[in-house]
């Protein structure tokens, strides 16, 4: 008995140990590739880490608590606008950093506050309601730029390569964040909460706080990820709160697995890339080609591709 | 046995990890050296423009007009011989390469990447309206010069750093033709004063046109004495196709002018169901897009009398040569004609004359380096054809000459029994008359 | 005010919260009552308006081609339905918006990609009356009327029919209702069939009041959602109620806030009246 936990330990260090490795050395090339990449590569790759920064923290919300949010893209809007806002009004970098974001954590705050309340379904339809709600306010009010959208000063606006590190950092540290969380005793109450609500409370776990904790910290990184938008494409228009970016968060993490770890990277990397390339060569197609996407690992992968394999690979 | 097929298990987890990066890494850096390709000048035998356009999504349509005239205008150029570009001594032909970013502004930006650093495009060509901001700040980033149907106050900021023009004037000029026609019919001594104008109505879109062009209206309206007649001020949702409450709330401040602000996809049903409401008017007033197509066949009969801005001909910004040649508009819409499009928009025609100057700025730089060809482009604007923008000028159809630094009000009357654009206004311009009809006052359907 | 105005914009609300009803009528018989979140519901509605803008393209008299239009979106509904759609009635939640969001998008591409993404609108009748001071345009009122016929034969087919009264059973006891040897497979599958069909017929009565464009299915997906929520799930009445409510808002809306707003108005209602009043006006469902 001893030999064999003493043989099971023994794996488990060399698991862990291998996949540390792997992780440094994976790092390692990321850092390394925009000097070897054209800046177009560099720039799909940015994409392929905003997708997968939307995609981890929507799989917090939707994957691991359970609370499927359709409009988790508000922190994004709402972050980059009030960034782009202050910036525009003189004050400092920094400054219109720490308010942007503790603004756009207030709002979370409060939003969720009031939203999760509701269960399913209609959790869903609400934060898109809520999230449309806040795409016509910035479509009409004069000092948001209305259509027009907000702008950065161009000499703001960073290179391909500065924000290429940002978003690698910002995505390293969402997974990490994810890590944490999943693996924590809160992680554990989100599994319980997840599973089966009543049977949560009953053994004392308290729902609203829960919720409205993972609410706020699945946003984090959202709202920080806003701002790093800001600095890269230099502009913001209403679109940024509308459906298209909410059902690309959504599809990235469903088709690569909601609720593990994994998943939502390789979702992203998956249809991101997908969707790029053909949208290159076969114009007009890439969105029928997600929709078909989705059905197609909807109906044979439920639990999507990174779900499927790690239910098949026993620990 | 529990612990021997753990550990095989394990290993095989990470092995399967490690097989995804790898294979996804070496796919790209084979991607990558497959498609580097590098020309020598000597050898060079095209002149390649890099091109994104939204083929697919909400502005699909606006893609597809560019897109055929992109392919119709090269075309054309070609023919002709190609560009002459004094760097290679000789002409060159003219290609582009053309992606679809789905109307998303991420996939423009990085479609302009892709053009600029893989596809190593000689020159940018993405004149859009529909992510013109995304086009905008990669030019200034990349200080490549960029030509735009359409300009954005942003533009104003760049102080002197500049490299995205717009060969369009501001949207706020838009409505200026039309608002003189209407102190035209107001001065005319030969109209009673029952009929002449009193009461403005002006509706305008919530999209970046059509607010802009509003506060134009405002400041012409102004200009010319008229603001006094303005008795309402109504707001509809761009691309809303339900304008009934709109139109209830105007109709409440019984207004004889309808003026309609906004893009002609929406202004053509507003006006269609302000009439269908019997809405009665002397003037009906759509600033932009009256004399395409699509707006008579939507209207219909309901069209005659209408009167708005003058744009979508092929005739362009101006006679005589362009790179070197002898050019001729009637050719160019000829091919349109060939291709089963009937008419152009004024898509077509802004694409067109974005393409005309970039390379009558190329042709004049005799080099494709992009700070050069930004000095011609400056100093064609000097020339009178653009300051930060160009007024689009209007010519003659027969003789080409330039006509003018404004729109001309055109209004839609019937003609051999189909309902055409014909120009009512203005009288003189530049010393020739370029009137054509005498407008109809008031509109047709008007009950006193 | 001039009373009269008000007038126009309350006959406005009306007019188009009829046809509004219709539209969610089939989404509460799905979502009140299976608790099927079907999201390519605004594109099945969608779909018949360029249905039978085609079919007038071709010639086809408009009544037909309303019909047409309504029978050719059924087929693509029990399609849809065959293909894997019956899976899904049971399934989780996730599931459904997945994977019906896939078929909006398809279809949604698929009408971009035929029909071109400029918006269009259906000419049939033209031309307006007036009762005193209020225009009521001929293509709304008749809209609005065959909205009402429609509306009224659904109620008579469940109050009348045994399919209806199957309907209802299902609808307040599946279990009980299968011990009643109800098919109640069958009966699901008829009430997806009489959604598409309610979706439909709503979509060609739509494409004549107001203009359209591909991307408008996901606001009308929305919409119905919105009504049918405001009216109460699982009550075919309240429907009607939420549809005529929201039609008065969206109308008023241009005179109380800006022209700007219609499209959140009833992302607005729905928000107050999720967290308000869960149920619904005439709410009988159970929150989920």
């Amino acid at each position: 008995m001893a030999a064999q936990d003493k043989r099971v330990r023994a794996n488990k260090i060399l698991r862990k140990s291998t996949a540390v490795s792997v992780s440094v050395a994976l790092i390692a090339i990321l850092i390394t590739l925009p000097y070897i990449l054209p800046a177009y590569g560099t720039a799909l790759l940015i994409s392929i880490f905003y997708a997968v920064i939307l995609a981890i923290s929507f799989n917090l919300i939707a994957g691991y608590a359970g609370l499927f949010s359709l409009g988790h893209n508000l922190g994004l809007g709402s972050s980059v606008y009030a960034f782009i806002f202050l910036i525009n009004m003189g004050i400092h970098v920094l400054l219109s950093g720490f308010i942007a974001f503790f603004f756009t954590v207030a709002l979370a705050a409060f939003v969720g506050a009031i939203l999760i309340r509701v269960r399913g379904a209609f959790f869903a339809i609400l934060t898109l309601a809520v999230c449309q709600i806040a795409m016509a306010i910035a479509n009409n009010t004069y000092e948001l730029g209305r259509a027009f959208g907000l702008y950065l000063p161009t000499t703001m606006v960073w290179s391909t390569q500065s924000s290429y590190y940002a978003m690698l950092l910002l995505m390293l540290v969402t997974y990490y964040l994810s890590y944490k969380v999943v693996n924590s005793r809160f992680g554990l109450a989100l599994h319980a909460i997840r599973e089966s609500e009543e049977a949560a409370s009953a053994i004392g776990v308290d729902l609203f706080k829960t919720k409205l904790l993972i609410f706020i910290i699945s946003s984090v990184p959202i709202n920080i990820l806003g701002i790093l938008h800001a600095f890269y494409y230099g502009f913001t228009i209403p679109i940024v709160f509308g459906l298209f970016i909410a059902l690309q968060m959504q599809f990235s993490a469903i088709v690569g697995g909601l609720g593990t770890l994994l998943g939502p990277i390789i979702g992203s990397v998956i249809l991101t890339l997908s969707s790029n390339l053909l949208g290159l060569y076969f114009p007009g197609v890439s969105w029928m080609f997600y929709g078909v996407v989705i059905l197609v690992v909807m109906t044979l992968l439920p639990q999507g591709i990174w779900g499927y394999v790690s239910t098949r690979v026993k620990k | 046995m529990c612990r021997g097929i753990s550990s095989k298990t394990a290993i095989t987890k990470i092995q399967a990890i490690i097989m995804i990066i790898v294979i996804v890494v070496a796919g790209s850096i084979t991607y990558y050296y497959f498609t580097l390709t590098q020309v020598k000048p000597s050898e060079k035998e095209y002149i390649t423009f890099g091109v994104t356009l939204p083929l697919t999504g909400s502005m699909a349509f606006e893609g597809e007009h560019r897109s055929r005239t992109i392919d119709i205008i090269t075309q054309y150029l070609n023919e002709k011989g190609g560009l002459f570009v004094k760097e290679y001594g000789r002409k060159l032909n003219v290609t582009y390469i053309l992606y679809d970013d789905t109307s998303d502004p991420a996939r423009v930006r990085d479609n302009i990447e892709r053009l600029v650093t893989i596809d190593k495009v000689d020159f940018l060509f993405c004149d859009q309206s529909g992510n013109k901001e995304a086009v905008m700040m990669m030019a200034q980033k990349y200080k490549i010069p960029q030509l735009s149907s359409g300009w954005l106050p942003a533009m104003l900021d760049q102080k002197g750093d500049v490299w995205f023009f717009s060969i369009i004037p501001p949207y706020s000029e838009y409505p200026r033709s039309s608002l003189e026609f209407i102190k035209w019919v107001i001065d005319n001594p030969n109209i009673p004063a029952n009929l002449k104008p009193q009461r403005i109505a002006m509706v305008y879109g919530s999209g970046s046109f059509g607010v802009a062009s509003h506060a134009g209206a405002l400041y012409w309206a102004k200009t010319y004495g008229i603001d006094h007649l303005i008795v309402a001020q109504e707001q509809y949702l761009d691309g809303a196709k339900d304008f009934t409450p709109v139109i209830t709330k105007v109709m409440a401040a019984n207004p004889d002018v309808f003026f309609a602000n906004g893009r002609s996809s929406d202004t053509q049903y507003l006006i269609y169901q302000a009439k269908e409401m019997g809405l009665n008017c002397k003037l009906w007033v759509n600033v932009l897009g009256s004399d395409t197509d699509e707006f008579r066949n939507v209207l219909g009969d309901k069209g005659l009398g209408i009167v708005g801005l003058r744009s979508n001909w092929p005739a362009q910004p101006w006679a005589g040569e362009w790179c070197g040649f002898k050019w001729s508009s009637a050719e160019i819409f000829d091919r349109y004609y060939k291709r089963g499009i009937n008419y152009t928009s004024g898509y077509d025609i802004s694409t067109l004359g974005c393409f005309q100057v970039l390379t009558e700025a190329i042709y004049r730089a005799g080099t494709l380096n992009f700070t050069a060809v930004r000095n011609k482009i400056l100093e064609l604007g000097k020339e009178g054809f653009m300051i930060m923008y160009i007024g689009t000028w209007l010519c003659n159809q027969t003789t080409g000459e330039r006509m003018g630094a404004r729109f001309a009000a055109c209004q839609l009357q019937m003609v051999g029994g189909a309902l055409k654009p014909v120009i009512v206004y203005p009288e003189e311009q530049f010393g020739f008359k370029i009137q054509e009809a005498k407008p109809i006052y008031p509109d047709p359907t008007y009950k006193p | 005010m001039d009373p009269s105005t008000f007038l126009q914009f309350f006959v406005n609300g009306v007019l188009q919260g009829c046809i509004y009803a219709l539209a969610a009528l089939g989404l509460t018989l799905i979502f009140g009552v299976y608790h099927f979140v079907n999201l390519a519901h605004g594109f099945f509605i969608m779909l018949a308006a360029y249905l039978v803008l085609q079919l007038c393209w071709w010639g086809v008299t408009p009544i037909l081609a309303c019909i047409i239009a309504t029978i050719l979106v059924v087929l693509v509904g029990f399609l849809a339905y065959l293909l894997g759609f019956s899976r899904l009635f049971g399934a989780s939640f996730l599931a459904q918006i997945v994977s019906s969001f896939g078929l909006a998008i398809i279809i949604e591409n698929s009408l971009s990609l035929i029909w071109k993404s400029d918006v269009k609108v259906i000419h049939i009748l033209s031309g307006a009356i007036s009762i005193g001071n209020v225009m009521l345009p001929i293509s709304r009122i008749t809209s609005a009327i065959f909205s009402v016929a429609a509306t009224l034969l659904f109620f008579l087919m469940l109050s009348k029919t045994r399919l209806g009264k199957a309907i209802r059973a299902v609808s307040q006891d599946p279990e009980g209702a299968s011990l009643l040897a109800v098919n109640v497979n069958f009966i699901r599958m008829i009430s997806f069939i009489i959604s598409c069909a309610l979706a439909g017929f709503a979509g060609t009565l739509l494409g004549q009041v107001s203009a359209f464009a591909p991307h408008d299915g996901h606001l009308w997906t929305f919409r119905a959602f919105a009504i049918a929520q405001l009216g109460g799930l699982g009550s075919f009445t309240g429907a009607i109620i939420g549809g005529l409510i929201i039609g008065l808002l969206e109308s008023f809306s241009v005179l109380w806030i800006s022209a700007g707003y219609v499209d959140a108005i009833f992302f607005g209602a729905l928000l107050v009246m999720v967290l308000l009043r869960p149920t619904g006006i005439l709410g009988v469902g159970r929150t989920r």
